[in-house]
């Protein structure tokens, strides 16, 4: 069940800061749809989001897109337990973190997260961060490895042979 | 020494003894005549007075004589005793003098051998010395030139290291400008579509080297 509720959670969402928001969110919704307005207050304490549309905006969206039966399967009993291990599921999942030069627009986002999942897996997540010191392409991180695919590295990796370009042009 | 002391006074104590003995003889002379003078008296006087005087005559004759030879003797034994003494104070002197020739040669040969063996010692020394001081000057030079060279090249690693420290600092400075103006330019360059391919190479590139499994 939890899987099931996992696979429906993670569907359109790619990041793991963006699994656990939805959760959040999705937790208040139920937890206002199952016991009432007490919860309210907790809504109100989030900070907006910066893209103005503020979280709940872009959650509702996609809340709204769940079905119904995705809703049905909790209730006054479990919703506490399941939750808590949506939350346990989504924070075990390794993410890649994927450093970028540039901020990524929330289409190419989803294009990113697809693609990983076409070749790493389904629920796979991501983390995406900003290092505009990279230039171009990314650099990544698995397992608390780094390694770097930037024109940064490859600067590096011909630091000598630029050098030596340098040399003799100004020998010229 | 003693000896001519005792040669001197050889005369005199033959004179001494000549005339004690004259003396005692003619005392025992006197007493004999005494006695005679004595019998003489006795048995007759004149003829004993006579006789007594021709003895005593007689006895003062000899006694005169003997005292003169004594006398000649003791003059004869002084003169003999006194060239006796001359011949040997002569000799004495000669063979001194001969001695202290001798010791004198003797003496002046050990100072020239002294003069000679200083002489040899002073010039063995002073080579000696020249020598070392050389040998000291030459060892001065070697490690006086070992340490300026050592010293040389010293400074001249570390120029090296300064030269490649401030030629590393310099490519570094290079590389930073190069990424500097990249990262200006690509930026405002590159597309979105091709930053994002450039991504997407990189995902395919890590996938390939298995980094993600």
């Amino acid at each position: 069940m939890v899987a099931d509720l996992l696979d429906q959670l993670l569907a359109n969402t790619y990041t793991q800061t963006e699994a656990l928001s939805r959760l959040r969110a999705l937790r208040d919704l139920i937890l206002v749809q199952l016991f009432g307005s007490k919860t309210k207050s907790t809504r109100a304490e989030r900070p907006p989001s910066p893209d103005g549309m503020g979280p709940t905006g872009q959650q509702t969206l996609w809340l709204t897109s769940l079905d119904k039966d995705f809703y049905s399967q909790f209730n006054r009993k479990n919703v506490y337990g399941l939750f808590d291990s949506l939350e346990r599921e989504i924070k075990k999942n390794k993410p890649l973190v994927i450093y970028l030069p540039f901020e990524l627009p929330e289409e190419s986002v989803t294009d990113l997260g697809q693609r990983l999942r076409k070749n790493f897996g389904k629920n796979f997540l991501a983390e995406i961060k900003i290092d505009p010191l990279l230039i171009a392409g990314c650099s990544l991180v698995w397992n608390g490895i780094y390694k770097d695919y930037s024109i940064r590295q490859k600067i590096t990796d011909n630091r000598e042979r630029i050098l030596a370009m340098i040399g003799e042009y100004i020998k010229k | 020494m003693p000896n001519i002391t005792a040669l001197d006074n050889l005369p005199t104590l033959l004179f001494g003894i000549v005339s004690v003995t004259s003396l005692i003889l003619y005392l025992l002379e006197h007493r004999s005549n005494q006695e005679l003078v004595k019998r003489i008296e006795d048995t007759g006087f004149k003829k004993t007075e006579e006789k007594t005087s021709s003895l005593l005559r007689r006895a003062l004759d000899k006694a005169k004589k003997i005292i003169f030879r004594a006398q000649e003797e003791s003059i004869v034994l002084t003169s003999e005793s006194k060239s006796t003494l001359k011949r040997f104070e002569s000799e004495y002197e000669r063979q001194l003098s001969q001695e202290l020739s001798r010791a004198l040669d003797v003496f002046n040969k050990y100072l020239e051998e002294l003069k000679k063996q200083s002489k040899q010692a002073h010039l063995l020394s002073e080579e000696s010395i020249k020598t070392r001081s050389d040998e000291i000057f030459r060892q001065f030079e070697s490690n006086l030139s070992i340490a300026m060279d050592s010293e040389l090249a010293g400074v001249r690693a570390m120029i090296e290291d300064y030269k490649k420290q401030q030629l590393s600092l310099v490519e570094e400075n290079i590389i930073a400008m190069l990424e500097k103006t990249l990262s200006l330019v690509v930026g405002k360059k590159i597309s979105l579509g091709d930053q994002i391919d450039l991504v997407y190479e990189a995902l395919d590139k890590a996938k390939a080297e298995k980094f993600i499994m």
